[in-house]
């Protein structure tokens, strides 16, 4: 707060412009408008924004305290704006809470500035070039900016998640860390454009990069509606039973929680439900007088149950958009012992999502749900602890130890069981 | 000064490079999400023939029919999109029929009829839930109603019945007689038309009987 007031003296104690007036508007709708529309990357759990190459253009152009006072103001007001398109009221404590967040970028700005002077870099709008040594220049502004940002950033992110600074921190740099080096450069090529051609030239650019924003988006949504269908229509083509629908509910439920517990990477917690929902597929199509026989199976009979992982594999391997649930279809029902169907992996080959998606189908299977008309036919279901004693058993040859402990953690949260 | 942005290849070039990136996944995302999209939704309906041997492929068939007859009707693209896709989603309804059933070479029970006929029923109560396909519901409800007010689930009688239904019944008609079926053996192609005009103004509708013919030999 205390940097962002010096800031704001600084500028004001420059002689003002119509023109420098008006490029601090149009850099703070800028970046406000980037800040606010996010774009979702297709097929991934990935949103990004346009903010920081914003932020270095605006660096570039105008200079240390007018980007802090630009970025400050514009950064507050779009985390206002999110925060009141969420909940439709403000209050004092969220402004509070959105100006501490904005505090933050200014903590990284500064430090990165100094840093800019420091390697000999010159803000354009003063004569500086785009020269190498200007690219050395903001490749260490970047540097440090990101560095101290996501430091802050998933040190919230870790308080807020609940999640071990490892991961958050792995995830920020797999992700962050090429996008930065992707969109990082247009920055620069707005700081040009404002240089050679005033405002009017980031004004101009603004227009192709919203079209190209607006299609990027339109994709993914696009990608996502597509996936939901399919996977809606595959899971209602398994209720030829009444208490498959609440089943396979059940099982996306706590296999995404499980794998939430678990930390498992961003693009299996985007797909599991879709797994959840969708991993008895394969016996669609089977007869189901074998599928519900009270009695015991021949062994033909028996062969035709323990095609259906592979039978499943086989069709989403078609399904264009769940790519990545192919393998763990065919897994869910192997065992750590190698035991299991229809290849006999062991504990390392088989998929942690596979070995999720099991636990969450035995425990739902064996407890039944919590009505009658869920409950089968062949089987009088268990009590809660009854369930997890039985999973508890199995627990290293039927069942993957590790799944089992986040499982068991979920439902000690959850209250279910005596844990 | 300003005058010379337009001609600056600096803005040139990156305004030419985002609207490419736009336009690449606007374009993409319309032609090859929505053939991937067409493609899961026909394996999702293969899926479900395999339940009855005589009908694998039956769905593909028949909705390659319905497209040529909606060119020939002069619909337009959306609508025949719509009846393609009911076309070949027309009978997943038979997840809730028992095996059986649909396999019974026999003559079916009144029983067994009862429960055959709530395919119909059941495949559209699954699409009415589905966003993105609650529009062909309707069809996939009426395409075993008859013109004459015989069929079934509700009776519907003549222009009542959807024209995608209407389209429908007698393009599954024609495939299903030129293969054969649990229940009986394939026909010859003389028999078949001969059956479908027996039928005009009985089961179908008199006006795409007689355009379904008009270019049925294409479809051999």
């Amino acid at each position: 707060m205390v940097l962002f007031a010096v800031a704001l003296a600084n500028v004001l104690h420059e002689p003002i412009s119509s023109e420098s007036v008006l490029s601090l508007l149009v850099f703070l709708v800028f970046i406000f408008l980037a800040e606010i529309w996010p774009i979702k990357w297709a097929g991934t759990n990935n949103e990004f924004t346009m903010t920081t190459p914003v932020i270095i253009s605006t660096f570039l152009a105008l200079g240390t305290n007018q980007v802090i006072v630009v970025a400050t103001l514009s950064l507050f007001l779009a985390g206002l704006w999110s925060q009141y398109s969420q909940s439709c009221k403000f209050t004092v404590s969220l402004a509070c809470w959105c100006f501490f967040n904005t505090s933050l970028t200014i903590l990284s700005l500064w430090p990165a500035s100094v840093a800019f002077f420091a390697c000999g870099g010159e803000i354009l709008s003063r004569g500086g070039t785009t020269t190498l040594g200007l690219a050395y220049a903001l490749l260490v502004w970047s540097a440090v900016w990101a560095t101290i940002n996501m430091l802050l950033f998933t040190h919230g992110a870790a308080l807020a998640a609940r999640e071990p600074w490892r991961v958050v921190i792995k995830q920020s740099l797999t992700w962050y860390l090429p996008n930065y080096l992707v969109i990082g450069p247009s920055g620069i090529l707005f700081a040009m454009l404002y240089s050679q051609y005033g405002i009017i030239g980031v004004l101009l650019i603004i227009a192709p990069f919203i079209v190209g924003r607006q299609a990027l988006s339109q994709h993914a949504t696009q990608l996502d509606a597509y996936r939901d269908t399919v996977t809606t229509l595959g899971s209602y083509m398994q209720y030829y039973h009444p208490y498959t629908k609440g089943h396979l509910e059940r099982v996306a439920d706590f296999a995404d929680a499980i794998a939430k517990e678990m930390h498992l990477p961003p693009n299996s917690l985007m797909y599991i439900r879709n797994a959840g929902l969708l991993h008895d597929i394969g016996k669609v199509g089977v007869n189901e007088e074998v599928l519900d026989k009270v009695g015991k199976l021949t062994p033909e009979e028996w062969e035709l149950i323990k095609q259906h992982p592979a039978r499943g594999a086989d069709i989403i391997a078609q399904l264009k958009f769940l790519d990545p649930i192919v393998p763990w279809i065919r897994g869910h029902h192997e065992r750590p012992d190698g035991r299991g169907y229809p290849d006999g992996l062991n504990e390392e080959q088989i998929p942690l999502e596979s070995a999720v998606i099991a636990v969450a189908d035995a425990f739902d299977a064996m407890t039944g749900g919590p009505e009658d008309k869920d409950r089968r036919v062949y089987r009088t279901p268990l009590t809660v602890d009854q369930a997890i004693d039985q999973l508890r058993y199995g627990a290293g040859t039927q069942f993957d130890e590790r799944v089992l402990k986040a499982f068991m953690r979920v439902m000690a949260r959850r209250g279910i069981g005596n844990g | 000064m300003v005058n010379d942005i337009w001609t600056s290849p600096l803005f040139i070039l990156s305004s030419l490079v985002t609207l490419g990136v736009g336009l690449y996944s606007f374009v993409y995302s319309r032609i090859q999400m929505g053939r991937a999209y067409r493609r899961s939704l026909m394996t999702l309906a293969s899926a479900v023939e395999t339940k009855d041997v005589g009908s694998v492929g039956h769905g593909e068939r028949v909705a390659r029919y319905v497209v040529a007859m909606c060119k020939s009707l002069g619909l337009s693209g959306r609508e025949a999109r719509r009846f393609e896709y009911a076309a070949f989603l027309q009978d997943i309804g038979n997840v809730s029929v028992p095996h059986g059933i649909l396999n019974k070479t026999s003559n079916l029970t009144q029983e067994e009829f009862e429960t055959l006929k709530q395919h119909t029923v059941v495949g559209a109560e699954m699409f009415s839930e589905i966003k993105f396909l609650k529009d062909i519901a309707p069809i996939i409800r009426h395409h075993h109603e008859s013109w004459d007010g015989s069929g079934y689930p509700d009776g519907l009688q003549g222009r009542d019945i959807p024209l995608g239904a209407r389209i429908l019944a007698v393009c599954t008609a024609y495939d299903s007689m030129m293969n054969s079926r649990a229940y009986r053996p394939r026909m010859n192609e003389d028999e078949v038309i001969r059956q479908l005009r027996a039928d005009m103004g009985i089961k179908y509708d008199p006006e795409i009987v007689e355009t379904f013919l008009r270019m049925q030999k294409k479809f051999r």
